[in-house]
């Protein structure tokens, strides 16, 4: 069991998501249960799909994203668990809309930015998102991506 | 005057204390292990470092790997005379070992450096003291728990939401 957890002044994040069928509490229940999962293999005979992949670029040994409905993702990161209750920490860094039409409500434009960080060109590679180490954020980048995090929330 | 013990010597007497305690009672055997823990110590005080291959080896690592643990700043190296290449130092190796071994007996496979790391630094005062001296830097800030909550749907929301 891992432990989901979203810092406390951007729960309002996950609070807007109410009553938007975006299917934020399976992904949840997922991240819960384990957010390395790989699911079985379809019929045509491709290899099993990740629940969650792997971001390209300079956030992939940070970040990890899954698929939402109505074109959301989450975006999440993980920590080591404080005790040996639970498999990990899944840290929830962001959640929002796919918007390939108007970049500065994408998702991922706006992960990079919080980031300071240039977006790179769109791959397709995804690979798993626990492919050997797991996603991780040191506690000084993740604070100051929550600073900057906080403030676009507040802004909005 | 007694002379010292060589290091032949010290490997065989520790295997006498553990052979000795047989499957005596629990508290025998803890004292007999303590014992020979003890004088296998003083045996490997006579190599106070290590080689990157050796290392791999009591990690039960590839080479590769350890040089992704070295190149993420998780294991501790040492300039020392007459070697080339930078040295695993043996007490910080040791320690680290032990930790994932025992996190691997747990079932752990992935992240066990940085795990056995972290779990050092929570729980043996000694370790933290000696981080910036082994590592040449200061601990990494622990994660917060605090400044978390749970990132759980409302109890009100749709199944669908």
């Amino acid at each position: 069991m891992w432990d989901v957890l979203v810092r406390r002044e951007l729960r309002p994040l996950i609070d807007d998501l109410k009553g938007k069928k975006t299917g934020y509490a399976d992904a949840y229940a997922q991240l819960q249960r384990d957010p390395c999962a790989i699911y079985p293999p379809g019929k045509d005979g491709d290899d099993g799909r990740p629940f969650a992949y792997r971001l390209s670029g300079p956030l992939r040994p940070k970040v990890c994203g899954t698929r939402l409905k109505r074109d959301h993702r989450l975006a999440f990161s993980m920590q080591l668990p404080e005790s040996d209750d639970v498999d990990g920490i899944v840290i929830v860094l962001y959640v929002g809309p796919r918007n390939h039409s108007y970049r500065p409500q994408d998702i991922w434009t706006i992960v990079h930015d919080l980031f300071e960080i240039e977006s790179p060109p769109e791959d397709h590679l995804r690979p798993p998102c626990c492919d050997g180490e797991l996603p991780h954020i040191d506690q000084d980048e993740l604070d100051e991506f929550m600073t900057r995090l906080s403030r676009l929330v507040r802004g909005r | 005057m007694a002379r010292g013990h060589s290091p032949t010597e010290t490997l065989a007497s520790a295997l006498i204390t553990l052979r000795g305690a047989g499957d005596a009672d629990p508290e025998i055997l803890r004292e007999a292990v303590d014992a020979a823990s003890a004088e296998l110590e003083q045996a490997l005080a006579a190599k106070p470092h290590f080689s990157r291959t050796e290392a791999a080896e009591l990690l039960q690592v590839s080479t590769t790997t350890l040089d992704n643990w070295i190149a993420k700043d998780l294991l501790p190296l040492r300039k020392v005379p007459d070697y080339k290449r930078e040295r695993v130092p043996t007490e910080p190796l040791l320690a680290l070992a032990t930790e994932v071994k025992e996190l691997r007996r747990m079932g752990q496979q992935r992240g066990l450096l940085a795990e056995a790391l972290a779990r050092l630094e929570r729980e043996d005062p000694a370790w933290a003291e000696r981080f910036a001296e082994l590592y040449g830097r200061e601990a990494k800030r622990p994660f917060n728990r605090e400044d978390y909550v749970s990132a759980a749907p409302g109890p009100d929301w749709d199944p669908e939401d």
